[in-house]
């Protein structure tokens, strides 16, 4: 028995092919929930190049592990990564206190390994 | 950059004529109605024009839009908690031919809106900005059934509707914000056999 986490996304995004830049304020719920949950919806964006993330320091964040949750982000930055048609790669920029306390390239393997790039900003 | 005030219901003449950045601020309910048009002729140069907490009756929207003299060179139409309802707001929207970027954040109804489509959609050219916050999802129906699209949107709602919005930008769409959005989506775990 494999466990499978199954999206039923409610909202239905279509193709976006002139899609360069995407930009998710997370306000609540368990991040890599939301973040797979999204993420799993946007599809046929050849011209993406940056996915930033916004959560609230101070409401905390799920420690980031080797997770079913985070395994399906990962695959979903990976599909993403793979879509995009330009020379340059994707890049997913991370607020910096996220990226101090989170482990993210050791968590995202097939991402990095699609070509993504992280990077860190300061928000959104 | 030179700023005044003007109390525009009891000096509606004292306006100047060649201001380009325009803020109403926190005028609900105007006594006389004809005065929201009366006062918007006089700014006959506003680029950039901002209706915060004040009334925006459709009777008075449409004999500005009729008159077809109104915002030629309005380039930036903003919303914040108007008292009026989205038809009309957008009814102002769609008569202004240079319009670059759109903003409608929690309209304050006076009654709800129109279950009918818009007699006009947007004949202009994709949007620079579009954002939109805090709306209902027969509002944001309605907006998506004037067409327009935009390059960049900018959405802060929590209904299911903005994918009908996403989907008239789809083709010119090149960033996309989503703030607080998230519960729209869910996600189901259960056990593959």
């Amino acid at each position: 028995m494999v466990p499978v986490n199954v999206y039923h996304p409610m909202v239905h995004l279509p193709p976006l092919p002139a899609l360069t830049s995407v930009k998710l304020e997370i306000r609540s719920g368990t991040l890599s929930l939301r973040l797979v949950d999204i993420l799993s919806c946007i599809r046929s964006v050849p011209a993406l190049s940056s996915v930033a993330f916004k959560y609230p320091k101070m409401s905390g964040v799920e420690a980031i592990h080797a997770s079913s949750q985070w395994i399906d982000v990962d695959k979903s930055l990976a599909r993403l990564a793979m879509e995009v048609k330009s020379e340059r790669s994707l890049v997913v920029v991370l607020t910096p206190w996220l990226e101090g306390n989170l482990s993210w390239e050791k968590y995202l393997p097939e991402f990095r390994r699609a070509g993504g790039e992280l990077r860190v900003g300061h928000g959104i | 950059m030179v700023r005044w005030y003007t109390n525009v219901p009891q000096d509606p003449d004292g306006i100047p004529s060649y201001a380009h950045d325009v803020e109403f601020q926190s005028i609900r309910c105007w006594h006389n109605p004809a005065l929201l048009g009366r006062v918007l002729k006089c700014f006959s140069r506003v680029k950039i024009l901002t209706i915060c907490e004040t009334g925006v009756p459709p009777d008075e929207v449409r004999k500005i839009v009729s008159s077809g003299k109104f915002g030629r060179d309005i380039t930036s139409l903003t919303f914040i908690s108007p008292v009026s309802t989205v038809p009309t707001l957008m009814s102002l929207a769609l008569s202004l031919p240079n319009l670059r970027e759109l903003m409608i954040d929690s309209v304050v109804q006076v009654k709800p809106p129109a279950p009918t489509p818009p007699d006009k959609t947007w004949q202009g050219g994709p949007l620079e900005s579009l954002e939109l916050a805090s709306l209902w999802s027969k509002e944001l129906e309605f907006i998506a059934l004037c067409e327009v699209a935009s390059r960049r949107v900018d959405l802060s709602v929590g209904n299911v509707s903005i994918e009908k919005v996403i989907a008239g930008s789809s083709e010119t769409m090149r960033e996309l914000t989503l703030q607080g959005t998230c519960f729209l989506w869910n996600s189901v775990s259960r056990e593959r056999f």
